[in-house]
This record gives structure tokens, C-alpha cells and sequence, in this order.
């Protein structure tokens, strides 16, 4: 990592460092370090990350560097560190010690630094009675606390942030500017004196005077309230994890009548209870992002309300990670659901007014303070890969974001191109600097005022960056509202990219893939997404890499009657895939009650004709047919990939664990694209229900057949079309059965197996792709396509 | 060849022959069942009085259009009764009264004269309602597998009294957006009717004239700022047109718009949108806030106007969009009826 150039007996060197390294304590680290060997010299910011000036011999500055290395703040990562050596003309200014100077206007960074959990050391002065800031719920050092989500502008600096309203005391002041303080040149330094304060409020917006709101909060959570709370990157609503009633009325309320809902813990030591929690697992929970992390229950442990995860066999867990949360869940002592504060079809609230107004019908009372929220940011969520132990993000959001990654080798760095994403878990992304960096999830633009949220956080984004996009990128879906945006604005010339190869690009993205590389194989399974032709895709091989991909295999493709009703109503698919699959549905309504009412005559009428039922290869309706015919939400679904996941809930049970049945899904050969024969699963499936079969192991036998098919779909074009890796990428890839059983099938035959981490697999991970391929496309400034 | 007709007589490329097979066929459906005075003089063209004419008003409204729908007959209507509401309505939405039609035929051989002559019947009983001449007409037959059994194109003249200007241009943020009645019926009705989805559902198409509600509304508010009638594309067309024209934002409230349940039901197994279905009796209109109230107490008075609902209202966003309060909560763009709409769900 560190890598020095020659060093010559010159007056000293001058040290670039790039990586994160403003706006989390490095300064002051290689002031304490210089102070500490003696040397001379100093240091600033700049926009390519640090540059110290030092004045010593070689040997020096090697111990100096080594040092270095050691003693990084916990936040900082060096990318790569050069010594150049300089002549005294180049050391002017350096006096006989070591300063931090300001940067110069115009050397800012464009690295933003990202939100960060309560540190161990300001955790402890929280709770310490002899300290200044006891329990004080805005305490924060250079190595914590509120980052992305306040900032405005950047350099990163007090008045360019949400506490530039905030006049530090005078023991904030001189915290600030003592170098051996762990708060020296903290930013966002604050104490009782001088920072934001905490206040409660009953939801018709009077003030309540209490001596101690966060105790007051307790009492009503306790009572089975639920508290409308102001955090770090929106306003959560919480009442207490295993009082059923209140969960359900929390539900009632947000509309949300089944999605799992994330339950926030005192204390690793009360998560275990719940939950099983591995090494790795627990080193996650504790790190600075603090994110929602997805566990396992434990067997024959404590258990939650029922309500609070009805579908999923995992627990989105996290613990406090501001000291207003550590103080609630201090004082609770007990799990507290935790889901963002907001009306239905609303993105997160983070305004007090509109607090008051989106969340008065809901919530019984509002623990609130005057620190602004700058930059809406959703809790992040991610879970463990079991078999490498790698955290895989599953929504980008506080702590992990924004994502930056630097571009993959071969990759032209000096473009300015803006991704919109894909319309639903909407993100985006920007190519900065030699870095593609990703928004946090903005949520369904399809929903006007996600997407006008959104809109907001793009122009942020450009601002923060200063970055005028030179190119739009956009899905080919005429009718996602990214597309008709990026379509309707004039300015800037659009490139539109196939959804599936966007998931592709992403992962190859995540894993520095270099952009002349070898083709890989894409399995691409995924709801669905607009392909070429005006088809809809969504279980697809796609051959290629960055710049383009050819279509080799893909399921068959199957109507999907009322269009997104058929997405909304699982029975609809259940119709289609048995008539494809050569079965009258009329003949198995003792197998699926669920279509006796249905109008069965209607439906494939709507079929034959071609009647708004279009044709579609997706793996996630697949998914949803499957439930359906087990009886999982075939009514219809509350959330996206609700039936799919009950279905995952089922594969996963632990009795069905020991069968080995697999479903057959043979493929058929092809002239351009082979496809994968989903009728005969069908057949098979119902003889396993006539012969009373269980439902679990059902859908095991579905899960373990059709990777295996895919997988022997996959070698088999393989010899048409040579590959080494292959990438796993769409959303079904959230689903952990398929995607370890694919993973291991490929990983038997040798071949390279890309999953996806730091970004996600779903839609939220389709705007980095998007980016990719038109760098790709388009290397030259200013693009072909005007 | 008998020149005598009777309703179990197919068309043949002689009745467009211009002899006396057509003759025969235009006295025998046309002019008996039309009548008037203008028809029975048989000229080349109708001959219209210019001082009655400017007696009413002084501005003339003039539109065409042409009709072609599949099945000719359907619960509530048949081709030739859309085609002199559907023209009628045209001019009734500029303000204008309708006073004159002329009507075009392309008739395919083989269609049976008992067909054509209820078609006939079905423009005259409609004329009759609005009060429009048909004055002048026009027939052609094109041989079997040229056309589709028949198409009608109606030309209609009206006239708008002094001071009536409705303009979507005038559209105004704040203002209310009402609709006469419920959404869909016709659209609804014709894909049942057509009986290729064996949709079961009890339906009637809502074709019918609106000038007297019109009237009606402009003699109770003066100042509505636009009209239109909501016909193909449904009242999503109309809102974007507003939109556009206006250049502000139109907002709708799912839980304020009229549906039929059985609509309703034949939408939702579909998969289709109320709001893209033709109507043929169903006007959109934009009024001042303070007046809404009131107007929509009148128009329910009225036969066309039962079901009328105030649905949105023109927001101070200056941006040529539609948009939806959905029942759940938040708000979705209406989409420009754009052909099918293909799933936009991951
Ligand atoms: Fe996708
Ligand atoms: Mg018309
Ligand atoms: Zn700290
Ligand atoms: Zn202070």
C-alpha cells in the first residue's frame, strides 16, 4: 500500500496521501505522530486527499510512514500513499515545528466522509456521571457521529454543515484546538452548553416540560406507545419489539401490514437471546456503520412479536449507534422496532414541520431535537455470506454511503456521467474523480415524492462534487419516470442501458473487474426489467462484459396476464404457468383452492389473445407462480417479492433440510438463446402434492432444481461461449438458497463465482452498472450519442 | 337484379355504383329514416341560413371525425349513435350549440341493409336528442376485405353565443377539475361486448350528448376556463392536454373518481386503467375554485351530470404533468395513454 520513490538526500519530501482521509481525524493523527519523532513540516488537505510536508532525512521519513500505517484513526483508509522528495524552495513556509494548515480554496477533496457510529471512547463519557457530557445525546469526537447526513458542502467544515448555527462554548473551543484532544478540529464539536438540545413534544406540537425526556420516552414505549424519534438521517417510529399489539398498530398506521420491520437491540448481549450472532456477524453489529444486519433466530430463544417478521426467516437487527439511540435503548432495556418515520408512499421524514404533520396520526409522541437533518440516509442493511463470511449490502444507506469505489482498471477517469438507476430502490451514481460514487437508497421513484427526493439528492450530490453531468445514463424502460426524466431534459445528451446488463456491470463493477477483461457469464435472475425487443426479461445468461453482452439463455418466457397485476397478484402467474406448462387450472382447484373463485375463463382468454398479458422470462415471477401453488400471499402481496420470500421461508425450514429432491427443469437448445424448460417442475410438483408432500420440502426440491438447471443450462452454452467467472446478479440473488446453491454448483466445476457485496444485487445496485456501461460505451468525452 | 331492399339484402359493390341499386338504397334507408328537408332536396350540398345562423351567436365551431369500432352494436349504442354524439360532443365542449351534421359512409360488400338501417336509426334517434340535422351525406361501398363492415366519418357545425371562450390555456392553479360522470362505461362495455375475454359484467356504454349540460354549466359559470370531452385516451388524455396547454400540474384523488364496480371489476381483472377508457358522454371540465361547489350541485340535476364529482385540482407547479393521490397514500404519475403499458415492477 504504501510505496515510496526514490529517496535522495534532498531538504525533505512532500508525502501525497490519498483514500479517506478528511473529516475523520487524519490531520491531527500525522500532527501527533510529527509532534512526537520532532520533525518539521505540515500538512493540509487537498482535493486529491492529504499532502504533508516534511522536513527530514530518508531514514525519518521511512519511520515516519511506518508509524503512519499503525496509528490510522479508525475511520481513515490510506488508497495509496507517494513520497516525492523536494528541495528547501519547496519546504518555504516550514518553520521549526509541525502545523496543520488550512486548505486552500479550490484543494478541497471530494471525498464526503460517511455517517459514523458513537466511537467506545464518547460511548463511555455518556454514561459517566463525572463527565462534562454526561449523558449529553448530540456528543460527538473526529472519530464519530454525524457526517454525511449534515454536511451541505464540502470541505468538510463547521459553518458548511447543519450545527453552523451552533456557536462552540469555550471548553468546546479549546477541545478544538488542542491537538492532543481526541475532538481537536471536530468539526461538529457540542456539548450541553453550546450544541443542539432535546426536547418532547405531544403530537399536537405542544412542548412537554420533563425534567428527563428520554425517560418519559420509555415510560410511553413501555405503555405500548409508539415514539416518533428524530435520528441521524430521518425520523424513526419505535415502540417496544415484543408487545404484538403495539407492533400491529405500528403497522395499521404505516400501512405496512407484513414487511419485516428491523428491531434494534440494548446490547449484543440481549441480541443473543434472539438471535444466533457468529464472529463475524458480531464484528459487523459493532463496526462504525452499525447497520441493519440480517440474523438467524435463534432456535428455542426469545422471541419477538409475531408480527414482526411474519414471512422471513431472518431478523433485521442493529444496535444504537447515536448516543440518543444508546440513551432510549439504555432506559428501555429491551429489542425496540425501529422503522422510518414516514406517511405511506413518503420518503423518510427528516424536517421537525413535517414530522408534526406526516406522523402526528401515528405516533404518540415525538422525542425531537434542533440539530437539522441535511441529507435523508435510510439505515443501511446487509447480511453475512455464509460461506466466504463477506458483508453483502442489500440497501445503501447510513454509514455505507455514499459508496465509493474506484473505477476498474482500464476505465478513462475524467468523465462526467451521471447514472439514474433503475425506478424502484432507486439509486444513483456519478463517476468523480477516478471513483464511481453511489447515492444512498432514495426508495420507488415511481412515488412522486420519492422521486422529487431524489431529484433533491442529486442536485446535492452535484453540488458536493461540483459535478455538471457531461452524460445521462437511464434504464431502456420507456416508462420508468428515470427514463422519461432523463429523456425530457434537454441539456444533456442520454444513454439508456438494458437493465440486466446494468446488473451485470454492477458486479463486475464491485470486484474492480478491468474493463478489457475476459467475457464472463451474467446469470441474471431478477422480477422483471425492460429488454431489448420491448420484451421483459428477468432470468437471463447474458455473454459479454462492460461494453456489451449477448443473450445466450434465458426461462422460457410466460404471460404474465394483467400486466403488473399479475406481479401483484401471484395467483395470475400460478394461471399462466400451468397453461403453459400444459395443466387446465380448472382441473386442480383441490390442489389450489386459492383459483376457485378466479375467473379461470377470463384469464386465459386474456392469454390466448395476447390481451395485456405480455410475455415475460422472469425468475421472480417464477418464484411467485411457485408460492402461489403452495398458498404463500397467491391473493395478492403487500410488499415487493413478499410470496418469494415466504416461499425462501419454507426452502429454508429446518425439516426440509435433509431431502434431496430436485425439480427437473431441462433446457432446450436454441439458435441464438437456449431457454430453460420451466413446464415439467409443474408436473412433478403437483404429483408431490397429490402425494401429500410437504410444503417445505416443495419448495426445496423448486429451489435445488432450478440452480441446477441453470447451472447445466450454463455449461451447456459454455462451449459456445468460453467463460471462466461467472457473475451472480439480480434480485432474486437476495434469495440465500438459490444463490448458495449457485455459487456452489459453479464453484465444483471451477469456474470463478463474482457475487455481489458492496453492492447491492437488486435494483438498488443497477445505477453503478448503468454508470459502467456507458463509460464503457462511450470512453470518449462528450459520448457519441448526442 | 331486383332493385327492391329489404333488411336481409347484403350490400354489393352496385348500391356505391352510383345508379339506381344506390338510388334504391339511399331513398329506402337514408332519406326515410333521416327525413328533413335538407336531405329531401337531394342536392349536392347543404345550404345553410347565415342569418340565423349569427342570430345565435358569433363565432361558427366546425369539426370532423370519423368513427370505426368494433362491434358496431353494442349495450347502449351502435356506430351510428356514437358517430353524432361523439361530433356533437366536439362542438358542445368549445361552447358551442350543434346545429348541423353531414354524414359519410364507407359501407363493405356483404354487410346485411337490416344492420345499416338500425345504424341509420340509431344516428337519427341521437340526432334527434341533440337536436342536429344530419343535412348532407355521403356513401361508398368498398369490396369485401377492403373495409371493415362500416365506417362513418361526421362533420358538425354549431355556434358559439358572444362571450363564451373556454381555453385550456386558462387553466389556473387552484382550480378545480370536475368530471360529468362515472369513467370507463364505454370503453368498459365495447371490450365485453367484443366477447373474445368472456368478461361477464352488467354494462352500458355512456354515449350520449352533452350540449345541454354544457349549456347548462356555462349559464350557472361563465367563467369555466375548459372543456373537453374524455373520450379516447380517456380522461388521462385530457388531463395531459390540459396540462400541456396550461403548462401547470393536474392532481387527482383515486378515492373522488367515479367508477362503476362492474367498471371497476373489469379493470382490475385486466389489468387496465379506468382512467385510460374511452367515454362517449363524459366531459372534463376546469372551473374557479369558488364556483365549484355550485356547479356541481347543478350539473347533478342534470341527466348527463348525475354522477359528476369535483376529482383534482390544478396545482401552482408549473409543470406539464398528471399525478394521482392514491388511497394508501403518496402519489403516482398518471401515464399518457401510450398503448400497453408494460410492468415497470422489478
Ligand atoms: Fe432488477
Ligand atoms: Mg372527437
Ligand atoms: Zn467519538
Ligand atoms: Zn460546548
Amino acid at each position: 500500500m504504501i510505496d515510496t520513490a526514490e529517496k535522495g538526500s534532498e531538504a525533505g519530501y512532500r508525502v501525497h496521501v490519498r483514500g479517506h482521509v478528511q473529516g475523520v481525524g487524519f490531520r491531527p493523527c500525522v500532527w501527533r505522530l510529527a509532534q512526537a519523532m520532532g520533525l518539521c513540516g505540515d500538512v493540509c488537505n487537498t482535493s486529491a486527499g492529504v499532502e504533508i510536508r516534511l522536513r527530514c532525512s530518508a531514514g525519518e521519513l521511512e519511520r515516519f510512514e511506518r508509524a503512519l500505517s499503525r496509528k490510522l484513526p479508525p475511520q481513515a483508509r490510506i488508497e495509496s500513499l507517494y513520497a516525492e522528495p523536494v528541495s528547501a524552495v519547496d519546504l518555504a513556509g516550514v518553520g521549526q515545528d509541525f502545523a496543520i494548515r488550512s486548505s486552500k480554496p479550490g484543494e478541497e477533496s471530494t471525498w464526503v466522509p460517511q455517517d459514523t457510529a458513537t466511537c467506545p471512547e464518547c460511548l463511555a463519557e455518556l454514561f459517566d456521571p463525572h463527565n462534562r457530557r454526561y449523558r449529553y445525546p448530540f456528543t460527538n469526537c473526529t472519530h464519530c457521529g454525524p457526517r454525511f447526513s449534515l454536511i451541505e458542502a464540502l470541505p468538510y467544515d463547521r459553518k458548511l454543515t447543519g450545527m453552523s448555527s451552533f456557536d462552540l462554548c469555550r471548553d468546546c473551543i479549546e477541545e478544538y484546538s488542542d491537538p492532543e484532544d481526541r475532538r481537536f478540529h471536530a468539526q461538529i464539536n457540542a456539548c450541553e452548553k453550546c450544541g443542539p438540545r432535546l426536547w418532547l413534544e405531544s403530537p399536537d406540537g405542544t412542548v412537554l416540560t420533563v425534567d428527563d425526556p428520554v425517560a418519559k420516552a420509555r415510560d410511553q414505549l413501555l405503555e405500548g406507545g409508539i415514539l416518533a424519534l428524530k435520528g441521524l438521517g430521518g425520523f424513526h417510529l419505535c415502540c417496544d419489539a415484543g408487545n404484538e399489539a403495539a407492533v400491529m398498530r405500528l403497522r395499521s398506521c404505516k400501512q405496512r401490514p407484513a414487511k419485516a420491520l428491523a428491531v434494534m437491540f440494548p446490547s449484543l448481549a440481549h441480541m443473543e437471546e434472539f438471535a444466533l450472532i457468529s464472529p463475524e456477524e458480531r464484528r459487523v453489529l459493532l463496526s462504525p456503520q452499525a447497520p441493519i444486519l440480517l440474523l438467524r433466530p435463534r432456535p428455542q430463544g426469545k422471541s419477538l412479536a409475531s408480527s414482526v417478521a411474519p414471512d422471513s426467516a431472518r431478523l433485521g437487527c442493529f444496535l444504537p449507534y447515536t448516543p440518543l439511540h444508546h440513551l432510549l435503548l439504555d432506559a428501555f432495556s429491551g429489542p425496540l422496532v425501529m422503522t422510518s418515520g414516514n406517511g405511506s408512499g413518503l420518503p423518510q421524514v427528516i424536517d421537525n414541520d413535517a414530522a408534526r404533520q406526516q406522523l402526528a396520526g401515528m405516533a404518540d409522541l415525538f422525542l425531537m431535537h434542533n440539530r437539522p437533518i441535511v441529507c435523508r440516509v435510510d439505515d443501511a442493511v446487509v447480511r453475512l455470506q455464509r460461506a466466504s463470511a463477506q458483508m453483502e449490502v442489500l440497501r445503501p444507506g447510513r454509514g455505507l454511503a455514499p459508496v465509493s469505489l474506484p473505477l476498474p482498471p482500464g476505465f478513462a477517469n475524467d468523465r462526467k456521467v451521471m447514472a439514474l438507476g433503475a425506478d424502484l430502490k432507486n439509486t444513483f451514481c456519478l463517476a468523480v474523480d477516478g471513483q464511481a460514487v453511489m447515492s444512498q437508497y432514495q426508495g420507488n421513484l415511481q412515488q412522486l415524492a420519492v422521486n422529487e427526493s431524489a431529484l433533491l439528492a442529486r442536485q446535492h450530490f452535484a453540488e458536493l462534487y461540483r459535478f455538471e453531468p457531461r452524460l445521462i445514463v437511464c434504464d431502456q424502460h420507456p416508462a420508468y419516470v428515470s427514463t422519461q426524466m432523463a429523456l425530457a431534459s434537454p441539456e444533456c445528451p442520454v444513454l439508456q442501458v438494458q437493465h440486466h446488463h446494468a446488473h451485470l456491470a454492477s458486479c463486475l463493477g464491485q470486484h474492480g473487474y478491468p474493463l478489457h477483461g475476459r467475457p464472463v457469464l451474467g446469470i441474471c435472475l431478477d422480477g422483471t426489467g425492460y429488454g431489448d425487443n420491448g420484451q421483459l426479461w428477468g432470468g437471463e445468461l447474458l455473454y459479454g462484459g462492460y461494453a456489451e453482452v449477448k443473450r445466450v439463455g434465458c426461462l422460457q418466457p410466460v404471460a404474465l396476464p394483467g400486466g403488473e397485476n399479475a406481479i401483484r397478484e401471484p395467483w395470475r402467474v400460478l394461471v399462466a404457468q400451468l397453461l403453459h406448462a400444459g395443466i387446465d387450472p380448472a382441473a386442480t382447484l383441490h390442489l389450489f383452492p386459492i383459483l376457485e373463485d378466479k375467473p379461470l375463463v377470463v384469464i386465459k382468454g386474456m392469454i390466448d389473445q395476447g390481451f395485456n398479458s405480455p410475455l415475460s422470462s422472469s425468475a421472480g415471477r417464477l418464484f411467485d407462480a411457485v408460492a402461489a401453488a403452495l398458498g404463500c400471499y397467491a391473493e395478492g402481496i403487500s410488499y415487493e417479492a413478499q410470496a418469494a420470500v415466504a416461499l425462501e421461508t419454507l426452502a429454508l425450514d429446518s425439516s426440509s433440510q435433509l431431502m434431496g429432491r430436485e425439480y427437473s427443469f431441462p433446457f432446450v437448445q436454441g439458435t441464438a438463446c437456449s431457454h430453460l424448460d420451466v413446464r415439467q417442475h409443474w408436473h412433478e410438483l403437483i404429483a408431490d402434492l397429490k402425494s401429500g408432500r410437504s410444503k417445505e420440502e416443495i419448495a426445496r426440491a423448486f429451489h435445488l432444481g432450478l440452480s441446477k438447471g441453470i447451472v447445466d443450462l450454463a455449461l451447456h452454452v459454455r462451449q459456445e461461449f468460453p467463460y471462466s467467472s461467472v457473475v451472480l446478479s439480480g434480485g432474486v440473488m437476495q434469495n440465500e438458497l438459490i444463490v448458495e446453491q449457485l455459487a456452489k454448483r459453479f464453484e465444483s466445476e471451477h469456474i470463478e463465482v463474482l457475487r455481489h457485496q458492496k453492492v447491492p444485487c437488486n435494483d438498488s445496485g443497477v445505477s453503478l452498472g448503468q454508470l459502467l456501461v456507458a463509460l464503457a460505451q462511450c470512453p470518449l468525452e462528450g459520448g457519441q450519442h448526442a | 337484379m331486383t332493385l327492391s331492399i329489404n333488411d336481409h339484402t347484403l350490400i354489393t359493390m352496385a348500391h356505391g355504383a352510383g345508379g339506381r341499386a344506390m338510388r334504391c338504397l339511399i331513398e329506402e334507408v337514408f332519406i326515410n329514416v333521416f327525413g328533413g328537408e335538407q336531405l329531401l332536396r337531394m342536392e349536392d350540398q347543404a345550404r345553410l341560413d347565415m342569418a340565423q345562423l349569427s342570430s345565435l351567436g358569433d363565432r361558427l365551431a366546425y369539426t370532423t371525425d370519423s368513427y370505426v369500432i368494433d362491434p358496431l352494436e353494442f349495450p347502449g349504442g351502435n356506430i351510428g349513435s356514437l358517430a353524432v354524439n361523439g361530433t356533437v360532443n366536439d362542438l358542445a365542449v368549445g361552447g358551442a350549440r350543434p346545429l348541423y351534421l353531414s354524414c359519410a359512409f364507407i359501407i363493405e360488400e356483404g354487410i346485411e341493409v337490416g344492420l345499416l338501417r338500425r345504424i341509420v336509426e340509431g344516428m337519427r334517434d341521437a340526432a334527434l336528442r341533440a337536436g342536429v340535422t344530419v343535412v348532407t351525406g355521403d356513401t361508398k361501398v368498398v369490396p369485401r376485405g377492403k373495409g371493415d363492415k362500416v365506417f362513418i366519418n361526421t362533420s358538425g357545425i354549431g355556434v358559439i353565443e358572444h362571450g363564451v371562450n373556454l381555453h385550456a390555456t386558462q387553466c389556473q392553479p387552484g382550480d378545480k377539475i370536475i368530471v360529468s360522470g362515472s369513467l370507463g362505461d364505454h370503453g368498459a362495455t365495447i371490450l365485453q361486448a367484443r366477447g373474445d375475454l368472456a368478461l361477464e359484467a352488467d354494462l352500458q356504454s355512456d354515449c350520449q350528448p352533452l350540449h345541454g349540460l354544457v349549456q347548462l354549466m356555462l349559464a350557472e359559470c361563465p367563467d369555466i376556463r375548459a372543456m373537453r370531452d374524455a373520450t379516447r385516451g380517456g380522461i388521462a388524455a385530457v388531463l395531459h392536454e390540459f396540462a400541456t396547454a396550461s403548462g401547470f400540474a393536474m392532481r387527482l384523488h383515486e378515492e373522488m373518481l367515479p367508477v362503476k364496480p362492474e367498471v371497476r371489476g373489469v379493470c382490475e381483472i385486466l389489468g387496465l386503467d379506468a382512467l385510460h377508457f374511452a367515454n362517449e358522454g363524459r366531459l372534463v371540465a376546469v372551473v374557479p375554485a369558488k364556483h365549484a361547489e355550485a356547479l356541481l350541485r347543478s350539473m347533478r340535476q342534470h341527466p348527463a351530470g348525475q354522477d359528476a364529482n369535483i376529482i383534482g385540482e390544478v396545482l401552482d407547479k408549473a409543470v406539464a404533468r398528471v399525478q394521482v393521490a392514491t388511497a394508501l397514500g403518496g402519489e403516482r404519475l398518471l401515464e399518457m395513454p401510450d398503448g400497453e403499458l408494460l410492468p415497470r415492477i422489478c
